[in-house]
C-alpha cells in the first residue's frame, strides 16, 4: 500500500506555498465549516464566509 | 456508541409497548432476535433509522402507514394514538435517550389528524449523572454517528451485495469523505464558489467597465459549465443503468438453452476484445512516453553526421588531436631548455621556432570538448537509429493489435446476427434490445467525450478571463482590495480541492487494505477485492502473472460488501483515535470518528451452507456490538454454531397471523421451544417479542 504520510507532507507543502492571505482564508475556514459542520440551519454561511476573507484580505 | 436497547409502541406490527435489549460485553459481542418472514425484522431495523434520522431502508414498504393497525382500531373517536421509537445508547462516558414520537388522533372524518409528527427529543445524561435535554437533537445524533454513515452501520443485509454495484459509487465516495471528516473540506469549497460569487457581485460595483464586462463573460462561462456538468453526470447514470441493464440480458442469455453457446462464445470474444484494447493502450502510452522523451531527435538528420565529419576533417588534417599542448610549450620557453637539449634563449632562432609550435599547439579543454562531442554524437545517432527501430517495430505491433480488434468485432458482430436470428423469439427480443442498448450507450458515450473537450475548453476560457480580469489595470483602491478578495477566495478553494483530492485518495488506499484483509479473512477463494480510483468494489484473482477481474455472484458480492462495511467500522474505531491524538495538520478536523454497532437485516438471505458459514464467521469480528435479525431457517444450525461463544442475547420475535388457517410453529433454542408463529385471536396481525433465557447468553 502507498505510505499515506507523503499525501499529508504535500498538504502541509501546499498550505506553506500559498500566499499568507490564503493560508489564513483556508485555515479560518477550517474552522468555521467545521463550527456549522453539523447545525441544522446553513442559511448566512456564505454571507459569514464573505465577512471572514474581508476581514483577512483588508 | 453501544446500543442498550430500543423500545417501540404501536410501530407497525408491534401493537403496545415491546423493549428489545442487546448485549454490551465485549466477548460475548452478537445480539440475535429470530423471526419469521413478515414478523417484523425489517421494521425493527427501520425502527432505529426512523427514530436516530427519521428515515427509513428502500426496503421498508408503505412508510407512510407506521401507526399500529389494532391500536388505532381500537381507539375510541377523539382519542390520540401514540406511535414512538425510544433508542438507548451509551457514547464516550455519556448515556443517550433518543424518542421520536408520533401523535395520531382519531376523528370521524377517514383521515386521522396528526397531532405530532415525528417529533424528536434527546435526553443525556453524563458521568455525574445529571441528565439534561439536548437542544440540538438531530444535529448531536450526527455529530455522533453522521446520516452519511449510518447506512453502512444499519443495513438490510439482503441489500448489502447492492454495494458492489454501479448505483453505491457515490455512497462509498461520501462515506470515505465523511470518514475522514472531508465533509468540512467539501463545504468549504462549495460555499467558496458561493462566498466568490458575492464577492465578483461587489467587485462588479466598483470596477471599471471593462473589467465589469469580464466579470460578466466569466459568469456567463461558468454558468454555461454547470450546465453541461449537470448533463454529464445525468449521461453518467443513464450510462451505468444501460450497462447493468446489458449485464442482465447477457445473464439471461446464458440460461438460456437456444442462446447459451453463442452468448459465451460473445463472452469469450468481448474478454480477447479487451484484452487486445488494453495491449493496444499500452503500446500507445509506450510510444507517447518512448516519443516525449526523444521524439526531438527525429529532427536532428544530418546534425550528428555533420558534427562527425568535421571533427573527422580536422583529425585529418592533424589538427585534432594536437600533436602537443600549449601549455607545454609554454613550460619548455619558460625553462630556456627545449627536449632536444637546445638552449632557448629569448630572440634565437631555436627559441622563435619553438614559440610557433605555441600557435599551433592545441588547447586542453577544447580538445577535451571536442573529444566528448564527438562521442555524444556518435551516442545520439545511436539512440536515433534506436528511436526509429522501435517506432518501426511497435507500429507494427499496434497494426497487428488494430488488425485482431477489426476481426474481433467483426466476430462479435456475428455472434450478435446469430442470435438475432435464432428461431426463439425472446433470444431475438432479448437480443435486439442488447443491440439497443449498445448503440445508445455508444452515442451516451460519444456525447460524454464531447461534453468533457468543452467544460475542459469552458474551464480553459474561465481562467484565461480570470486573468483578465486580473490584469485589467486597477485605479482605485476598492477595486484592487475587492481584487484581492475574489482572488484570496478563489485561491482558497483550490487549495481546499487540493486537500479534498489528497486525503479522499489517501482514506480510499487506508479502505483497500482493510478490506483486503478483511476479505482474506472471510472468503476461502484465492481472489484480491480492490477499491479502485473510481471507488468500484472490484473482485480479481491471479491469473499467471496478471490479475484478472473475476465476476462476482451474490455470495461474492455480499462477502465483499461486508468486507467494506468491517473496513468501514475499522477506520472509523481509527479516527477516534487520531482525533484524540489531534494537532496533527488536517487532522483534527471534522468527523471525530467513533465505535459503531452494526445492525443488519437478514445477512445470510439466500446464501448457501458454505458461504453462510463464512460470514457467519466474519459477522462477530467486524464491529465491537452486532446485532442481527434472522428467519429460523437462516439462524439455526450453521450460523448459530458459528456464533455460539459470542452470542450476549437473544430474543424470539413471535408472528401472530390473522391466517385463520395457518400452522403454528416453534422455535426450539437450547432444547427449549419459544413461540415463533402463533394464529392472532383477533382480526389483526402483529407481533411481540419473548427473551430466550439460559443456553448460549
Amino acid at each position: 500500500m502507498e505510505s499515506a504520510e507523503p499525501k499529508r507532507m504535500q498538504i502541509e507543502k501546499l498550505l506553506a506555498d500559498v500566499d499568507e492571505d490564503t493560508r489564513r482564508v483556508v485555515i479560518d475556514l477550517f474552522k468555521l465549516e467545521q463550527e456549522m459542520l453539523y447545525m441544522s440551519q446553513p442559511y448566512g454561511i456564505v454571507e459569514d464566509v464573505v465577512a471572514r476573507i474581508k476581514e483577512i484580505v483588508k | 456508541m453501544k446500543l442498550r436497547s430500543l423500545t417501540v409502541e404501536n410501530f407497525r406490527q408491534f401493537y403496545g409497548r415491546c423493549s428489545l435489549h442487546f448485549s454490551a460485553s465485549d466477548e460475548k459481542n452478537v445480539t440475535v432476535f429470530y423471526g419469521a418472514n413478515g414478523a417484523g425484522k425489517t421494521t425493527l431495523l427501520n425502527a432505529f433509522t426512523w427514530c436516530l434520522y427519521g428515515e427509513f431502508t428502500p426496503a421498508f414498504e408503505n412508510a407512510a402507514h407506521i401507526v399500529n393497525e389494532r391500536a388505532w382500531n381500537e381507539a375510541a373517536s377523539g382519542t390520540e394514538v401514540p406511535c414512538k421509537v425510544i433508542a438507548e445508547f451509551d457514547h464516550e462516558d455519556r448515556k443517550y435517550m433518543v424518542q421520536r414520537n408520533t401523535i395520531h388522533k382519531k376523528i370521524s372524518s377517514a383521515e386521522p389528524q396528526v397531532v405530532r409528527d415525528a417529533e424528536l427529543s434527546l435526553d443525556i445524561t453524563d458521568e455525574s449523572g445529571r441528565t439534561t435535554r439536548g437542544k440540538t437533537a438531530a444535529d448531536t445524533i450526527n455529530q455522533i454517528l453522521p446520516a452519511r454513515l449510518s447506512n453502512f452501520f444499519f443495513f438490510d443485509g439482503e441489500r448489502i451485495e447492492n454495494l458492489v454495484k454501479p448505483d453505491a459509487y457515490k455512497e462509498i465516495e461520501d462515506a470515505i469523505k465523511t470518514i475522514l471528516g472531508l465533509e468540512v473540506v467539501e463545504r468549504a469549497i462549495k460555499h467558496l464558489g458561493a462566498a466568490s460569487k458575492k464577492l465578483e457581485a461587489e467587485l462588479r460595483e466598483v470596477a471599471t467597465p471593462e473589467t465589469q464586462k469580464f466579470i460578466d463573460e466569466k459568469q456567463d462561462m461558468e454558468k454555461s459549465r454547470e450546465t453541461k456538468l449537470l448533463d454529464k453526470e445525468k449521461l453518467g447514470k443513464n450510462l451505468d443503468a444501460l450497462k447493468r441493464e446489458q449485464e442482465l440480458i447477457e445473464s439471461k442469455l446464458r440460461n438460456l438453452q437456444e442462446a447459451k453457446k453463442l452468448q459465451e462464445k460473445r463472452d469469450r470474444l468481448v474478454k480477447e476484445f479487451s484484452e487486445n484494447q488494453e495491449s493496444v493502450g499500452a503500446v500507445r502510452k509506450e510510444i507517447a512516453r518512448r516519443t516525449s522523451r526523444q521524439g526531438y531527435l527525429a529532427f536532428t538528420k544530418g546534425l550528428f553526421d555533420g558534427v562527425i565529419s568535421t571533427l573527422e576533417s580536422h583529425r585529418q588534417k592533424g589538427e585534432i588531436p594536437s600533436p602537443m599542448k600549449r601549455q607545454f610549450v609554454e613550460d619548455l620557453l619558460k625553462s630556456g631548455e627545449c627536449i632536444c637539449g637546445t638552449a632557448l634563449q629569448d630572440g634565437s632562432e631555436a627559441f622563435q621556432k619553438v614559440k610557433n609550435w605555441k600557435d599551433r599547439a592545441g588547447l586542453a579543454d577544447v580538445e577535451e570538448a571536442w573529444t566528448r562531442l564527438c562521442a555524444q554524437a556518435e551516442e545520439s545517432q545511436r539512440i536515433r537509429e534506436e528511436l526509429f527501430r522501435f517506432l518501426q517495430e511497435r507500429g507494427g505491433t499496434l497494426a497487428k493489435l488494430t488488425a485482431t480488434q477489426t476481426f474481433l468485432r467483426e466476430q462479435i458482430n456475428e455472434v450478435g446476427a446469430e442470435l438475432g436470428a435464432t428461431e426463439s423469439e425472446e433470444v431475438r427480443k432479448l437480443e435486439d434490445r442488447r443491440h439497443t442498448i449498445e448503440q445508445e450507450a455508444e452515442d451516451h458515450k460519444k456525447q460524454v467525450w464531447g461534453l468533457d473537450r468543452e467544460i475542459e475548453a469552458l474551464g480553459d476560457e474561465i481562467k484565461r478571463k480570470e486573468n483578465q480580469i486580473q490584469a485589467s489595470q486597477a485605479q482605485e483602491m476598492r477595486e484592487k482590495k475587492a481584487k484581492m478578495r475574489v482572488q484570496a477566495a478563489k485561491k482558497a478553494r483550490e487549495v481546499f480541492e487540493q486537500i479534498l483530492r489528497l486525503r479522499t485518495d489517501d482514506v480510499r488506499l487506508q479502505l483497500d487494505e482493510r478490506i483486503k484483509k478483511t476479505y482474506a479473512k472471510i472468503s476461502y477463494k484465492a481472489y484480491v477485492p480492490t477499491l479502485n480510483e473510481q471507488f468500484h468494489l472490484e473482485l480479481s484473482k491471479a491469473v499467471g502473472l496478471e490479475d484478472e477481474t473475476v465476476a462476482k455472484g451474490t455470495g461474492e458480492n455480499q462477502i465483499l460488501s461486508l468486507s467494506f462495511v468491517g473496513a468501514l467500522a475499522d477506520l472509523a474505531r481509527q479516527r477516534v483515535a487520531e482525533a484524540k491524538e489531534g494537532g496533527r495538520s488536517g487532522h483534527s478536523i471534522g468527523f471525530q470518528g467513533g465505535i459503531y454497532p452494526i445492525v443488519m437485516d437478514s445477512p445470510f438471505g439466500s446464501l448457501d451452507e458454505n458461504y453462510r458459514d463464512q460470514v457467519a464467521a466474519a459477522i462477530p469480528l467486524l464491529a465491537p456490538q452486532v446485532v442481527v435479525f434472522v428467519t429460523k431457517s437462516q439462524g439455526l444450525g450453521v450460523v448459530r454454531e458459528r456464533f455460539a461463544t459470542r452470542i450476549g442475547r437473544e430474543s424470539v420475535i413471535t408472528y401472530f397471523t390473522h391466517k385463520s388457517d395457518a400452522a403454528e410453529e416453534d422455535i426450539v433454542l437450547d432444547a427449549r421451544g419459544y413461540p415463533y408463529i402463533r394464529r392472532s385471536q383477533n382480526a389483526f396481525e402483529w407481533a411481540s417479542l419473548t427473551e430466550v433465557t439460559g443456553g448460549k447468553r
